[in-house]
Formats: C-alpha cells, structure tokens, sequence
C-alpha cells in the first residue's frame, strides 16, 4: 500500500528555510476531498475501453476494434450538442442557398435555365423543396429568377469569380459531411514532424503507420475530432480530411496521444494535432490551433 | 508471474506494492491498474485540482493522466517512485491543458510577484489560495507539491523535472512572496 505524507518529514530541507510561515499555512488548507464519484466512473469506463481494446487489438482489425465503444460525456454534450448541432444545420443550410444561387447564376443566362440549372441538384437541398416542387411543374419562380438575372447575371467577371469562389466554398461545406479518411496509428512522432508523417501516410507512404501502439480510431470518432479543428476556426473546406492516432512526444519525452489530422486540397494541405481525448469528448482544444501547412503536389 | 488475461483478486491486489501492481499491469493483469486507479485517484484529484485551479480542467486533466499511465506503464523504469511517476504524469497533464488555454502562461516562474507592489499588499489583503494563485507558476508548483502535498524536495524536482536547488529557490521565492502577499510579519520584507 501507498501512504502519503502530510508534509514533508522534520528535517528535510526545505523546513530548513522557512521563516515566513507560509509553509504551515499551506500545509493547513483543507484537502480538496476524494475525486467526485461522476469521475471516477467515468475514468473507470474509459479505463475499461482502453483494457478491452488492449485484450482485443490482436484478434481485430485495428479499425473495426473495441475502439468502437465511446466513453459518452452525456454532461458535457448535452451542453455542447444543441449549439453545435444548430450551427452546423446553419452553416448547411447557407451553404445550400449559396450554392444555389451560385449554380443558378453561373449556368443560367435566363429564367428558364435557372429553373433548370436548380432543377439538376434537387438532392442537395431539402430546404430547397419548394423551388424543386415549382421547377417540376414548369412553373418559374419569376420573382427570384429575375431579382438574380437583374442583380447579378449583368455582373462583371470579377462577380462571376466570386461566385464561383462561393460555390467552391458551399460544395466543400457540403462535402465536409463525408467521414474523415482514418488512417493507420502514426505511432510515436514530435512536434515537427508530425504533420509530415500524416502526409506521408495519406500518401500511402508504407513506411508511415507502421506503429501499432497507439489507439486506432472509428470513422466517427475521426469527424469528432475535426470537429475540434472546426471550433478554434479552422478552415472548414477541407475536400479532403485524414485522421490518424499517434503519440506525441515532446523533447523532454513527454508523451501525450493525439489524434492527427490532415486535410488536403489541391496544392495545399494543412495538419493540426488533437489531445486523444477528442474520441471521447466534443470540444478538445487543438494543440495547436495554428496547426502546420504543407505542400501537396 | 500473472499471464496475460488472468485477474488477481482484489484483496490479493491490495496487499501489492505499487511496482509489483504496474509490473502486473504490463504483463496483462486486467486488474491490476485499477487497484492502482483506486489507490491514488483521490491523491491525484487533489494535485490536478490544486495545480489547475478549476475543476472541469482538473477532470480531463486527471483522466488524460490515468489513460496515460495505463497506455505508458511500459516507460516507467523504476528509478522513482510509482507515486512520484504519477504525480508527475498529472502535472504535465495539467499544464499541458493550461498551456492550450493559457499559451503564454509562464511556467519557469523565474519572475517573483512584483515585491514592492505595496498599493496592492495594503488594499488587498489575499487569503493563502488567492496568494498562491497570485504565483508565477513554477513557484506554485513547487509550494503545491513540497508543502501542500508533502513531496520531498528530491519528489518534487523529479515531479517537475528540475534541480533540486531548482525547487528549494522556487519554494523559498514562493513563500516570500506569499508572505508579502499576505502581509505577514516575517522579517524578510524587501528581501529577494
């Protein structure tokens, strides 16, 4: 058995140099108290996943594993969930006018090819219905199909590049939907390379992932932990998003896990790193919120 | 020797010394890291608590510090204790959440509170906790591990990973400026 002291022993030097009396005063605060029930339940059940993943790893595949089973922070995302869930249906719902909109103007170059253009992408916009249900009946909205050939179907090319750059925008909010690319642990890396090696394992480089210590992840667990990425501002266009768990092992050998991610656009690509705890908990802060950009061929 | 998959009772558990229950854990013991949990959780709670000042940090930060350990066991070679092993795990756990909320935070703690700020020695009067908030936090630490928590000088600096000189300065600076702080007669005014 363990048994802590109170203080340190008579004797021990820092006793030695201690004429202000703090030392006595600290000594005295009250002690915070056993750890709260709530927690130790939920260190326990986390606990619990990491010894059956460890018992199991061997006998699945590290992707399908019991990784699968998520410690839920019903308190915390109770709080994190409605605001979150409402901001994400806005964002979807303005990247659906947008690209709308967008499609609208850019191959429309009447009231009766906008009805058609919009006509062509009925699935993407559910809040669209009723303009799909008047395009269907042949019946042109006349009042929005000309505000937009009058507002902006004159417009320079600079206009027409905006709009295309919003159409851009919109598609990626869309695609942003699609589950993250999982990719094998990274296993151990530091603070400056980790980004290279999830690139290199996007890339299908055989020498990255090769580790097999750290926790693999579920496709839910990696949208999860974009979602982190989301939070502090990151760009949410990523066509292409990757995740992978490593450990972090700082100069000091300090190791942390993380989850990494890595998302890809032609010509660029950019990497952030995510305390593992992202699995588990919405809104894990990025380690580094700036995260490392790349170069993609 | 316990094979991997094999349990050991909890009261056979009880009777083991931390080494032997981490040692078991590696080999696969199922239950062995949980009599460590059991064991030093409240311990921890308390260091977390104390080290990062809010309670929802403290949660995460403890069950970051016990995922760690239970992943890390492996690099623990025993050169210290499995107490002081986990202390120091909670501590970088806690600094390493501070850090993301706080990056500018100074955590060498070489600046003392201001010592001749005697506007706010006189007008505000801080309890002890206010005083040791108002610490730079290498000296915090250092005074949260030595004299709140009882750790050895030698503790500590492995804890923090610093000299021992290192932490007997921190603990001397962090108690005058306490002192200061707290206006206590101590004899030591203007001294740095």
């Amino acid at each position: 058995m363990s048994s802590y002291p109170t203080r340190s022993e008579p004797g021990d030097p820092a006793d030695e140099h201690d004429p202000t009396g703090v030392r006595d005063l600290l000594s005295a605060l009250p002690d915070p108290g056993p750890m709260p029930a709530d927690l130790v339940d939920r260190i326990h059940a986390r606990l619990e996943v990491e010894r059956e993943h460890l018992t199991g790893a061997a006998a699945t595949h590290p992707l399908t594993g019991p990784a699968d089973r998520v410690v839920e922070l019903a308190d915390a995302r109770a709080r994190r969930r409605p605001a979150r869930t409402l901001g994400l249906l806005t964002a979807a719902a303005a990247g659906l006018a947008v690209t709308t909109v967008a499609f609208t103007q850019i191959f429309g170059s009447g009231a009766s090819t906008d009805s058609g253009a919009v006509a062509q992408y009925p699935s993407r916009a559910e809040a669209g219905a009723d303009e799909g249900a008047a395009d269907d009946a042949g019946g042109m909205d006349g009042e929005e199909g000309s505000s937009f050939a009058d507002q902006d179907m004159a417009g320079s090319d600079d206009a027409a590049e905006e709009e295309l750059a919003e159409s851009d925008e919109a598609g990626s909010v869309l695609s942003e939907q699609l589950p993250p690319t999982v990719l094998p642990p990274l296993g151990d890396v530091g603070a400056d390379d980790y980004a290279t090696a999830v690139h290199d394992a996007s890339l299908g480089d055989p020498a990255a992932g090769a580790a097999t210590e750290a926790v693999p992840l579920t496709d839910a667990q990696a949208a999860q932990c974009w979602g982190s990425v989301d939070e502090v501002g990151g760009d949410r266009t990523w066509p292409t998003r990757y995740a992978a768990t490593a450990t972090l092992v700082d100069e000091d050998e300090q190791a942390q896990p993380v989850v990494v991610l890595l998302g890809v656009r032609p010509g660029r690509a950019h990497a952030w790193a995510v305390p593992a705890s992202c699995v588990s908990t919405q809104g894990v802060a990025v380690l580094d919120p700036d995260g490392v950009a790349l170069p993609r061929p | 020797m316990t094979a991997a998959g094999i349990v050991t009772p909890t009261t056979e558990l009880a009777e083991l010394d931390d080494l032997t229950l981490l040692r078991r854990h590696q080999d696969g013991d199922a239950e062995a890291f949980g009599e460590i949990f059991r064991r030093h959780r409240d311990r921890m709670w308390a260091v977390a608590l104390r080290t990062a000042r809010d309670p929802d940090v403290a949660a995460d930060a403890v069950q970051d510090a016990f995922l760690n350990a239970f992943r890390r066991a492996g690099s623990f070679r025993g050169d210290a204790q499995v107490t002081t092993w986990l202390h120091r795990i909670t501590v970088n756990a806690c600094l390493d959440r501070l850090r993301r909320q706080r990056p500018t935070v100074d955590l060498e703690g070489h600046d003392p509170v201001e010592p001749r700020d005697r506007h706010r020695s006189v007008e505000v009067r801080l309890d002890v906790r206010d005083a040791l908030d108002q610490l730079p936090e290498g000296q915090r630490l250092a005074l949260i591990l030595v004299d709140m928590h009882g750790l050895s000088v030698a503790e500590a600096a492995s804890v923090l990973e610093v000299a021992e000189g290192t932490v007997k300065s921190r603990c001397s600076r962090g108690r005058e400026a306490m002192a200061r702080l707290l206006q206590l007669d101590t004899g030591t005014e203007g001294d740095t």
